[in-house]
């Protein structure tokens, strides 16, 4: 019974050990950033990628900006606020806002303010410059550009799961409001679908 | 089935022996592979009586010696080295992310606790998976063999940790991630395990409820709460804990800002109050949230039976896990917040909200029955081997035999640095800075020792996060109850 086939059984699983083992090493290989990579299921790379283009198009694209230009004679100015992440997973929401923000600002229609955390180092900065700065260089205080609105927003989801199997929908809401009367004069909106089926099996 | 293999592979080879072409070679070759089999009979009875004698629990003894002695920088040293590589424990292991996040978090430092705690949600996520060969392990060795993955309290604390650990670092929407997160991994485990006795998790229902509470949601901070009482009744039952009354007020406040009229005048009746300040009232003041974790969990030790069957001359064991309780000196917490501007202190006395020791004992109870039946399936494969080995080469059997003693092992792992109890208190304070003196209390109501935060800064509407870790040096030693 130990001849014939299950000899050769053996001899393979020999061969193929050293095979086995190999799938061991790390090996990294380099992609493409817009290629598209799903591994788990949760908020990626991708997802950021395809609101922030959703949100720059859009954005520039309604006519809130023009109408103020008209009644102003110059162009808004723009504070990105607070992206709330209400959603199931811990995400990264900076990494689309930084997108929509270089969007608007090379734009050349809109200014962008600097967020709060930013100015607070600025205006150290400005305050250091009024001691050790020569008066031709120094830059004085209380000459700061006040936004005309503040971009905020809420990442929400709603999941559905049953056993192995989950549908995750992610629905990011980005709003351009006034801060001369709260005036809603822009919403974005983009929504994600997918279907997880998990893995049910291991080694 | 990988169960019978080594018999079937022995019988094999005698079979072999007796054709009679190629005696010889045949004969030569079972020789070979007695000897063979013998080896690895012998090599594998030294790892497994190795890493079966070497429980989870007894391990961890150094570790809970250096928390007890305050010094979390050597726990977090001494459990490295324990899942160290070429340890019997590795860092895959779920036990060493849950226990790391904790110890980190006595070391107060919330951002790389909550690192480990997103390693550990995944590894659970990982080990979810059914494994084959775990299974296999499970049936031939013992149930230690399988990936620890927690139980089902486990898994829910790591979001009540990990929520609290954002609260700390001051990002509630955050720890609001983590109490949807709670809901799902509550939805998860229902789904998957019939376990009747924990189902919900009232104290981690309720921190939500507070979470929510802070950001200005108030109807899913009612929602939270409702089912936080809910779950409270079922506790007062198994737990022995009853609903604590800062929830009957955060109901009142609530159900009443909500305009649930109906469901208002019940909880009016339920508590007896008649009158509970206002959501918007009380968001003129601040608040202090302070959560102490009291004592260590129980410890899971093994109870064996070791017999011999009659007639067969083979000895059979069956081993089970059982908790034991760790002592405690804690009956009570009284919090002094004393204003630094002015005069004003208010006092506290905190309530009890958890009781792991409790959940855990019947959590396991409830599991007895499968862990039973796995044993006894595994005992009767084991019988059945050894007898068929015997049968064919005497002193094989006599080696499985002790094989089969010394590797069936109670599945002794646990969560163990998680706390005995956990006490709460909520208090409204006025804005201001305050000193707040945590006493803790024997059980004849007396302060036995405390701890001071001078300089808490509580704002308008702010909710102010603190939390403790206490074990005492009684902790060590295992109290009488028995489960």
């Amino acid at each position: 019974m130990f001849k014939g086939r299950r000899y050769w059984f053996l001899i393979c699983l020999t061969a193929a050990l050293p095979v086995l083992f190999s799938a061991c090493a790390t090996k990294v290989e380099r992609v493409e950033t817009e290629q598209v990579i799903d591994l788990s299921g949760q908020w990626n790379d991708t997802d950021s990628r395809l609101v922030s283009e959703e949100m720059m198009n859009d954005v520039l694209s309604k006519p809130w900006v023009e109408d103020y230009v008209r009644r102003n004679n110059k162009p808004p100015a723009v504070i990105v606020g607070e992206v709330r992440n209400l959603s199931h997973e811990h995400l990264n929401v900076n990494v689309f806002l930084s997108d929509v923000e270089k969007a608007l600002i090379n734009s050349g229609r809109v200014k962008v303010v600097a967020s709060r955390v930013e100015r607070e180092e600025i205006r150290d900065e400005r305050a250091d410059q009024d001691i050790n700065a020569s008066e031709e260089t120094r830059k004085a205080m209380g000459r700061e550009l006040g936004a005309d609105f503040m971009l905020k927003g809420t990442i929400n989801t709603i999941v559905d799961e049953e056993g192995k199997k989950a549908v995750k929908f992610y629905q990011v809401d980005l709003t351009l409001i006034s801060l001369v009367d709260n005036t809603k004069v822009w919403v974005g909106q983009k929504k994600i679908k997918k279907f997880v089926d998990k893995r049910s099996l291991r080694l | 089935m990988v169960g019978s293999a080594p018999p079937r592979a022995a019988t094999v080879g005698l079979a072999t022996g007796n054709v009679e072409s190629g005696w010889m070679f045949h004969e030569m070759y079972y020789a070979l592979f007695r000897a063979l089999f013998r080896a690895l009979f012998g090599v594998l009875f030294c790892m497994l009586s190795l890493s079966g004698c070497a429980s989870y629990s007894y391990s961890f003894s150094t570790v809970e010696h250096a928390i007890v002695d305050q010094r979390p920088d050597q726990a977090l040293e001494v459990l490295e080295k324990l899942h160290d590589q070429g340890s019997l424990f590795s860092k895959a292991d779920l036990l060493y992310q849950l226990n790391k996040a904790m110890i980190l978090r006595m070391e107060d430092q919330f951002e790389a606790s909550n690192q480990a705690f997103e390693q550990a949600k995944l590894l659970i996520e990982q080990y979810d998976a059914f494994s084959l060969s775990e299974q296999a392990g499970s049936f031939i060795i013992n149930d230690a063999t399988r990936a620890y993955v927690g139980e089902p309290f486990e898994q829910v604390l790591l979001h009540l940790y990990a929520a609290l650990n954002y609260l700390q670092m001051g990002k509630p929407d955050e720890a609001r991630v983590e109490a949807l997160q709670v809901d799902q991994r509550l939805q998860r485990l229902n789904a998957k395990i019939k376990n009747p006795v924990y189902t919900e998790d009232a104290f981690v229902r309720y921190l939500t409820g507070i979470i929510y509470e802070q950001l200005g949601e108030y109807s899913d901070a009612m929602i939270a709460c409702r089912k936080a009482y809910e779950a409270y009744q079922k506790y007062q039952t198994q737990f022995g804990v009853s609903p604590p009354e800062s929830l009957q007020q955060a109901l009142l406040r609530l159900s009443n800002q909500q305009g649930l009229d109906d469901e208002y005048r019940g909880y009016q009746q339920a508590f007896h109050e008649q009158e509970s300040n206002g959501v918007y009232e009380r968001r003129e003041l601040g608040e202090l949230v302070l959560v102490v974790n009291s004592g260590l969990a129980p410890v899971k030790r093994e109870a064996g039976v070791t017999t011999f069957v009659p007639g067969s001359g083979q000895l059979v064991r069956v081993s089970v896990p059982n908790y034991v309780a760790r002592r405690d000196d804690l009956s009570g917490i009284s919090v002094l917040a004393k204003n630094r501007e002015s005069t004003r202190q208010v006092q506290a006395h905190g309530e009890l909200v958890q009781n792991i020791d409790n959940i855990a004992f019947k959590t396991l109870e409830a599991e007895m029955p499968g862990i039973l039946a796995r044993s006894a399936a595994r005992v009767v494969a084991k019988y059945q081997v050894t007898r068929e080995i015997s049968r064919q080469d005497n002193a094989l059997g006599i080696l499985s035999n002790v094989f089969n003693i010394l590797t069936e092992r109670a599945d002794t792992r646990s969560w163990l640095t998680l706390p005995k109890t956990i006490y709460l208190v909520r208090v409204a304070l006025e804005p201001g800075n305050y000193d707040i003196n945590l006493e803790f209390l024997s059980a004849y109501g007396l302060a036995q020792d405390n701890k001071v935060w001078p300089n808490i800064t509580v704002n308008p509407g702010e909710t102010k996060y603190i939390s403790y870790h206490r074990v005492p040096a009684v902790a060590l030693s295992e109290s009488a109850n028995h489960y």
